[in-house]
């Protein structure tokens, strides 16, 4: 194979490569999954968050 | 229908962070703050529905026909409600002020959105993920009759009566009918939920039976002059008497404590091109003269302008009911029709009551055995 035949398909595997991270990474390098996929961590944290009150006054159907 | 468990509504699956939507940065429709190292840090500046009021910022990328449209819809603007509660109330700035926001406190809540009907229950149910974050077709039980449901979903799931034969034979959900087109509608200017277009009719499913050519005598007759649903439904729920205001901690309330089962033959308060049947069935609804009192009193001084028997179509079909076994048991039967006696406001339903003498008359004979070419059920 030619030297500049190998650069090119060397560029280019490292083209595809920082592509395919940048893509994984828009998904998965974001800090808010790492809590919103976790179903304990969620349990833990909301077991003790105030209950939303509603009035006693409601009555029939809405 | 249960409320979804708190970490529940925010649980986000690892499918949908394989899917297309999930390659989307949280950041990019949420906001926040992805690098905080605190939970309120995070947080600060979410949305929770970032397509309410509008979508176009973040599915209009790629939806831009849809989303264009879908925010005009009803289900965004609720658009026809204060017309309707204009032409009853007072002329007064000042009183028509405290309806608005009456209206506002109580009624605007119930809206809908993208994410409320294709990611999440919507919010007047409490929102919480359907599955996962995952988008797709509204969900008939965690998203269409958690807002539909005292009513339609009651009456089509057989929760009160048999049942909606295209749910009980059939198992069709609600998109069967109700598709895209009709939800995404975004037409201006309509005065009822029924001037959405596209709105499902029978005859489409069932063009045999527009009264020409499918052996039935009833339907030769009756075609294009009774609703389909005069016949072929149940009895469904009506309501009454809606009070709202607020607690003594100021939590919003509703009071509708009568609701009613039953059915009532009415003449069309609607007729039109497409809706052309002089004789309908009518649903009462829950105004009333006092509803907006916490708020203010004497608001709607023009309570009578229109009445509280609406049309209605309810979504509890049977192919056979009590009134397609034999011609007397509407005709002559004041008791299924909307007589004065039936209303609690009797100028309000002056143009849909139906006074004795107009009652259809007793034929006398029984029901002519037909043909039966074709059943879909």
């Amino acid at each position: 194979m030619r030297r500049k035949h190998r650069v090119g398909l060397l560029i280019g595997l490292i083209l595809n490569f920082i592509a395919i991270n940048w893509f994984i990474n828009c998904a998965t390098a974001s800090e808010c999954i790492k809590c919103h996929t976790d179903e304990q961590k969620l349990k833990s944290i909301t077991k003790d968050l105030p209950k939303k009150e509603k009035s006693t006054e409601t009555a029939g159907k809405g | 229908m249960a409320p979804v468990e708190p970490w529940k509504k925010v649980l986000v699956s690892l499918e949908f962070l394989d899917s297309e939507h999930g390659e989307t940065a949280c950041k990019d429709c949420h906001g926040g703050n992805p690098e905080a190292t605190s939970m309120d840090g995070a947080h600060k500046g979410v949305i929770g529905d970032p397509t309410f009021p509008d979508a176009t910022a973040v599915c209009g990328e790629c939806h831009d026909d849809i989303t264009e449209n879908a925010k005009n819809s009803l289900h965004y603007t609720l658009a026809t409600y204060k017309p309707m509660m204009l032409k009853r109330a007072s002329k007064n700035p000042q009183v028509i002020e405290k309806i608005d926001l009456a209206m506002k406190n109580h009624c605007y809540s119930c809206h809908s959105s993208c994410g409320q009907c294709h990611v999440s229950r919507p919010d007047p149910v409490e929102g919480g993920l359907v599955s996962g974050h995952n988008f797709g077709k509204p969900n008939m039980t965690e998203q269409c009759t958690a807002c539909h449901g005292s009513r339609i979903g009651n009456e089509y799931l057989g929760k009160t009566g048999k049942g909606d034969v295209h749910f009980t034979k059939k198992q069709m959900d609600c998109t069967a009918c109700h598709d895209s087109r009709l939800h995404h509608d975004g037409k201006q200017g309509l005065h009822s939920r029924y001037d959405v277009d596209n709105l499902p009719r029978c005859v489409t499913c069932h063009p045999m039976n527009k009264g020409n050519d499918d052996g039935i005598e009833q339907h030769a007759v009756h075609a294009g002059k009774v609703q389909c649903q005069v016949c072929h439904s149940q009895k469904y729920a009506n309501c009454s008497s809606c009070h709202i205001g607020k607690d003594k901690k100021g939590l919003k309330y509703f009071k509708n404590p009568e609701t009613i089962e039953t059915l009532k033959i009415g003449f069309n308060p609607r007729q039109s091109k497409s809706r052309p049947e002089k004789w309908v069935l009518l649903r009462r609804v829950p105004a009333n003269p006092n509803l907006f009192d916490y708020y203010v009193k004497d608001a709607l001084t023009n309570f009578n302008s229109i009445p509280t028997w609406k049309y209605t179509t309810p979504h509890n079909i049977q192919r056979k009911t009590f009134r397609t076994r034999a011609c007397d048991n509407c005709h002559g039967n004041a008791k299924l029709f909307l007589t004065e006696k039936d209303v609690k406001f009797p100028d309000a339903n002056r143009a849909v009551i139906v006074p004795g003498d107009k009652i259809p008359e007793k034929i006398g004979k029984p029901k002519k055995k037909t043909r039966k070419k074709k059943s879909y059920f």
